[in-house]
């Protein structure tokens, strides 16, 4: 028998967390996106549901520490791989490996997980800032309140307004959008072959729904600042 | 034809290598790879200076011998093929070959192109065996094997501990080895006593002997002479976890 945090240290182990965090975050990000769709709206909806979440108070409290502490074990077992495949060969070799394709998924974004994840890790504490404290955003914006229900409440439509007015931040949010589906189409199918969830019959499908979950993902998201730049022109 | 071989050299596990460029003329296509190097080894020889090291056996792909990564690609550009069955008809006239040994830090250059791949030895020493008495040969069919368990475990025996694998992935990790031999034991009922040991350990020394991780990649199983498929590290996963929940009944 492994005793279990034996086992969580091994490699495998490491890939288990990997796996179990990834999915955990694939869920969050599904739910995000389904929240944030009401943006492609007139912005009414969106404050309800944003007041709606605020109003959860202390559970929200719970849910966003959880989060935050699945979010940090993925980053740090992340690079504690990273470092140990680096030095699994320190004297690299002179040719370029090349893929042998067939089975391989070799590729710049399978091999740059690391390069992508931390696009992703940057982006979401400048996201954070921005969208839940409004660091970069104006007083006006900042201090704007709306009704909601006949109660006072954040306008964080005005905010996200504010920002994907600005091109500069609509190139970053689409940009780093692009990043996500990247890791994700890698990441998907990843995180249930290392949970061991695979076999010859599943596989191939599996890498597929990666390949759609990354596009729908980062199509989902990347629209958002696009189609609020677009409606927002000359108001 | 007429090839530029660049070929890794490099005297002893200690000591800097550097890649050199030896011309080869009037190579017939049919040669083999490794009948291309022993004509490159025999001008050298004639030259007065020390030949190429590079390590062959059987030259028909079962001793696992041969492996060297040639133009970046380990046993060469084709699949399913050990580097000793491998033909210059698979490269042009005028070609620059450059062959490099598996580069791993688990898989230390003995000489040129030599390397030692021990690692995998201690591996399969760690767990890669049953212990159960077998006996004489059993009657046919006494014990009762599917058929697709008994060909599942054949295609994973086949493995010839080449170790291209490791050197084919990009985080240098031995998984597809270690997955084929935990798979072929686990699929048969004589592998079962130590089913749960077998893997824990067998993964313990993989770790121990500083091999990278599994990123899900499947270059290994791109250059693995064998078709060892990638299901088989999804399959040693599974063992694995079920090694953490299920003691071993006979330990
Ligand atoms: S799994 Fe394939 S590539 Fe790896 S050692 Fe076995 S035969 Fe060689
Ligand atoms: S020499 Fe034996 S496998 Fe190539």
């Amino acid at each position: 028998m492994v005793p279990l945090k034996k086992a969580l240290s091994s490699s495998l182990g490491k890939k288990y967390l990997m796996a179990v965090s990834g999915i955990a975050l694939m869920g969050f990000i599904v739910t995000h996106l389904l929240g944030n769709l009401q943006l492609y709206g007139d912005g009414v909806a969106f404050n309800v549901y944003a007041k709606g979440l605020h109003d959860l108070g202390p559970l929200l409290w719970v849910a966003e520490i959880g989060l935050i502490g699945i979010f940090l074990l993925h980053v740090a077992v992340a690079i504690g791989l990273q470092g140990r495949n680096r030095g699994a060969r320190s004297s690299r070799y002179v040719h370029a490996q090349k893929s042998k394709e067939g089975p391989s998924q070799m590729s710049a974004l399978s091999k740059n997980m690391i390069v992508t994840g931390g696009v992703i890790f940057i982006f979401v504490v400048v996201h954070v800032l921005h969208m839940k404290y409004g660091v970069f955003s104006s007083e006006a914006v900042n201090a704007a309140q709306v009704q909601v229900k006949g109660e006072d409440a954040y306008d964080l439509y005005g905010r996200v307004v504010e920002a994907f007015k600005n091109p500069a931040w609509v190139a970053f949010y689409v940009g780093v959008m692009l990043f996500l589906g990247g890791h994700l189409r890698h990441g998907f199918w990843s995180a249930f072959q290392s949970l061991g969830a695979l076999n010859h019959r599943l596989e191939r499908p599996a890498i597929a729904a990666g390949a759609i979950v990354a596009v729908l993902l980062a199509a989902g998201f990347l629209g958002i600042p696009i189609f609020i730049f677009i409606t927002n022109q000359g108001a | 034809m007429n090839l530029t071989l660049r070929v890794w050299k490099q005297d002893g596990p200690d000591s800097a290598g550097r890649l050199v460029d030896y011309p080869v003329t009037d190579i017939d296509p049919n040669a083999s790879f490794l009948e291309m190097m022993d004509i490159l080894n025999e001008q050298i020889m004639k030259e007065g200076n020390d030949p190429i090291e590079f390590e062959s056996d059987c030259r028909e792909g079962i001793c696992g011998t041969c492996g060297l990564v040639i133009n970046g690609q380990a046993h060469g550009p084709k699949r399913a093929v050990a580097t000793c069955q491998l033909y210059m008809r698979d490269f042009h006239d005028g070609q620059v070959i450059t062959v490099e040994p598996w580069r791993a830090d688990s898989f230390p250059v003995i000489k040129d192109l030599v390397v030692d791949r021990a690692a995998l030895d201690r591996i399969i020493s760690a767990g890669g065996y049953i212990s159960v008495r077998t006996g004489p040969k059993p009657d046919a069919n006494a014990t009762p094997i599917a058929k697709d368990k008994a060909d599942h475990a054949f295609d994973m025996a086949a493995c010839i501990g080449c170790g291209a694998c490791v050197a084919a992935c990009p985080n240098a990790s031995a998984s597809l080895f270690t997955s084929a031999k935990v798979s072929h034991m686990a699929l048969l009922p004589q592998g079962q006593v130590e089913r749960s040991r077998r893997v824990k350990r067998m993964v313990d020394q993989m770790d121990h002997e500083g091999f990278g991780n599994c990123s899900n990649i499947g270059e290994c199983s791109a250059a693995c002479p064998k078709k060892i498929p990638l299901e088989s590290i999804a399959r040693m996963k599974r063992e694995y976890l079920r090694a953490v929940v299920i003691p071993n009944d006979a330990s």
